[in-house]
């Protein structure tokens, strides 16, 4: 009886359906990072342990340039999303009266928009501008595509936080942008951080934008992978991937360390002896 | 005392669109009073004590702090502080930090804040508590550090805005009783806000019962219940009879056709649309009308109503009327139940009742 009960709460064929979205999910990079210590330069056979790919993307110049620029717009981007997303949520949720909703609805409108689209659209604006393809351009395509996922991200927190508590800190002495500073801000931190997270991230391995707006310098990493397989693949792409995503899973594991760490601090005990003189 | 009171409201009204929130409210709160803003919710009681935190200024009239006139001058600069609805305490600092916000915020120095944060821990009894974080804390006691949070900065005025609204009936009755020890104790002039009459009555100096943005009424408790100077106060603090009549000399014709005399409680000087106001309680009923100066009326009892302490009849009388009476269930009284149905005789003294205009 109690087996049966069991069985009928916790159906075995989930545990199929989860298998399959795991594999799903996850075959692709173990293939890559499998492949990425092949000894041999075979794609479809595993040939014994090396390090040899790995070797060659570290001797490999332009990959590395690539990389650099790649985590340079990144992290550029995230600052200037974050700051800019963050000072727009406040806009809309706090600023704007009957305006607020359009405006919300306007920026969300910008985060389903086809990148193909609005790459296009951005190539097209800076050629008639006349400004040249360059990392500058390349940023501010990022920021443009950043600041809406940003915005999304903070304006839901901060429309659920209780603004009785900025008025609060506004009573105890804390003027309009201190209440910001010291009560507003702190509150939104996990929010800030998860959007600065999806910020370096979308920027790092965004390829669509990239090839609209990079320009003739230095392309970003996945402009350079796609034009390095285009003449052929090299299992040296297997490698770069696999570093690819330990960086990211990296920056992850970081931004959620500062997360938690930072909010905790310690404060005194308070004994007898402090309050009893009155 | 020549002393200016600590808060004066001086004709303050504020509009929003073509309704008037608080409309020509003019105030006076001494030093040390506890006062009580008294309303069902949209009557402006709110919005006044927003714009003594200084979050509201108001289009008409000036709010004045121990005689400075403070009308523009911001929350940030003002001497008064709030205990919010919400407690809106800062989640992501301990109990201790909360408390000390304030003071950072004034450039107390170090050694100060932590004598005074200690202080108002210990008033709040939460001293055990100091270095928990918020979220740890039980609704009871987010209330208590709300409260020292805002006592700690000594403040002329503290503003309380429903502070006990969210907490179940037994710590809200514990809560009311600790509210008005530490009023005693600090002695600092407290504006509470509330829809709750019975809380109102049992903590406030004085109260103000406010409606449709005006202040009806500014009185203690007792006169607030005995003498109420409107139909609304009348109604709204406790229960009461409200009978419809016409005056005529010292009489009021009822709707009904019988006349009662009028007491010595005479709120209004109309003449064609009046209420008399008789508090259940001072309705008297038996089996035969009772001798004296008593207003005496048979009917039959449609209702009873089992309040423990007391039952509460509803009594048709022969000319229509419908009068509410309630009987306590003292010693000895237990034979004086009476069934629906039954024949009685209500009744009350002329001076148990107040002749009030009749606004609607």
């Amino acid at each position: 009886m109690g087996t049966r009960r069991a069985a009928f709460d916790r159906p075995r064929t989930l545990w199929g359906v989860t298998a399959l979205v795991l594999a799903l999910l996850y075959l692709p990079l173990g293939v890559v990072f499998l492949y990425s210590f092949n000894s041999s330069s075979s794609l479809v056979q595993f040939d014994g342990f090396s390090f040899q790919w790995y070797r060659a993307v570290l001797d490999n110049g332009q990959m590395l340039d690539s990389l650099r620029v790649s985590v340079e717009v990144a992290v550029v981007t995230t600052v200037v999303s974050v700051v800019l997303g963050t000072l727009l949520s406040f806009g809309v949720v706090r600023g704007m009266a009957a305006l607020g909703r359009p405006v919300q609805a306007s920026v969300l409108l910008r985060v389903v928009t086809p990148e193909t689209a609005t790459g296009v659209a951005l190539l097209l604006m800076f050629t008639q501008l006349g400004v040249t393809l360059s990392r500058v351009t390349l940023v501010l395509a990022h920021v443009s595509l950043c600041i809406a996922f940003v915005a999304v991200v903070i304006t839901s927190r901060l429309s659920q936080l209780n603004h009785e508590v900025e008025e609060a800190a506004m009573d105890l002495g804390a003027t309009r942008l201190q209440s910001v500073w010291l009560v507003a801000i702190p509150a939104l931190r996990p929010a800030i951080v998860s959007s600065a997270l999806l910020s370096f991230v979308l920027s790092f391995d965004n390829f669509i934008t990239s090839f609209f707006t990079s320009g003739i310098g230095v392309p970003p990493l996945p402009v350079r992978i796609y034009s390095m397989i285009r003449y052929g693949v090299s299992p040296e792409v297997n490698a770069i991937g696999a570093c690819m995503l330990v960086i990211t899973v990296l920056v992850i594991v970081l931004a959620m360390l500062v997360a938690r760490l930072g909010g905790r601090r310690r404060t005194p005990d308070f004994r007898q002896e402090d309050a009893t003189i009155v | 005392m020549s002393e200016s009171p600590t808060v004066q409201l001086v004709d303050v009204s504020k509009r929003y669109g073509d309704a008037a929130a608080v409309d020509h409210v003019d105030l006076d709160i001494a030093t040390g009073e506890f006062f009580s803003l008294l309303g069902p919710s949209g009557c402006g009681k709110t919005t006044t004590l927003r714009m003594l935190a200084g979050f509201i200024v108001p289009d008409e009239g000036a709010v004045l702090l121990d005689g400075t006139d403070v009308t523009d001058v911001p929350p940030y600069r003002r001497d008064v502080n709030t205990v919010f609805q919400s407690y809106a305490l800062f989640d992501h600092l301990t109990v201790a930090d909360n408390i000390a916000f304030g003071l950072k915020r004034r450039g107390v120095k170090k050694q100060e804040i932590r004598r005074r944060v200690g202080e108002g821990l210990e008033l709040v009894d939460l001293l055990p508590r100091a270095g928990a974080r918020v979220k740890e804390l039980s609704g009871g006691q987010c209330q208590r550090v709300a409260l020292a949070r805002a006592l700690v900065n000594r403040p002329k005025v503290l503003l309380l805005d429903e502070p006990l609204g969210a907490l179940d009936l037994k710590l809200r009755r514990q809560m009311q009783s600790e509210l008005k020890r530490i009023q005693r104790e600090v002695g600092i002039t407290f504006v509470y806000v509330t829809h709750d009459q019975e809380e109102a009555l049992t903590m406030s100096d004085r109260i103000g019962v406010m409606n449709h943005g005006r202040l009806e009424q500014v009185d203690a408790p007792e006169q607030l219940y005995e003498a109420p100077s409107t139909a609304f106060v009348a109604g709204f603090i406790g229960n009461t009879n409200l009978l419809r009549g016409r005056r005529s000399g010292d009489m009021v014709i009822l709707e009904g056709g019988t006349k009662v005399p009028v007491g010595a409680r005479v709120a209004s000087d109309a003449i064609d649309r009046v209420l008399v106001s008789v508090r259940p309680e001072k309705v008297q009923l038996g089996a035969a009308p009772e001798a004296g100066d008593v207003v005496a009326f048979t009917g039959r009892v449609t209702e009873a109503v089992y309040l423990g302490a007391s039952t509460r009849y509803s009594v048709r009388c022969d000319d229509g009327l419908l009068v509410t009476s309630d009987q306590p269930h003292a010693a000895g009284a237990e034979d004086r139940a009476h069934v629906v149905g039954a024949p009685v005789t209500v009744g009350w003294r002329p001076q148990d009742s107040v002749v009030l205009a009749d606004s609607d």
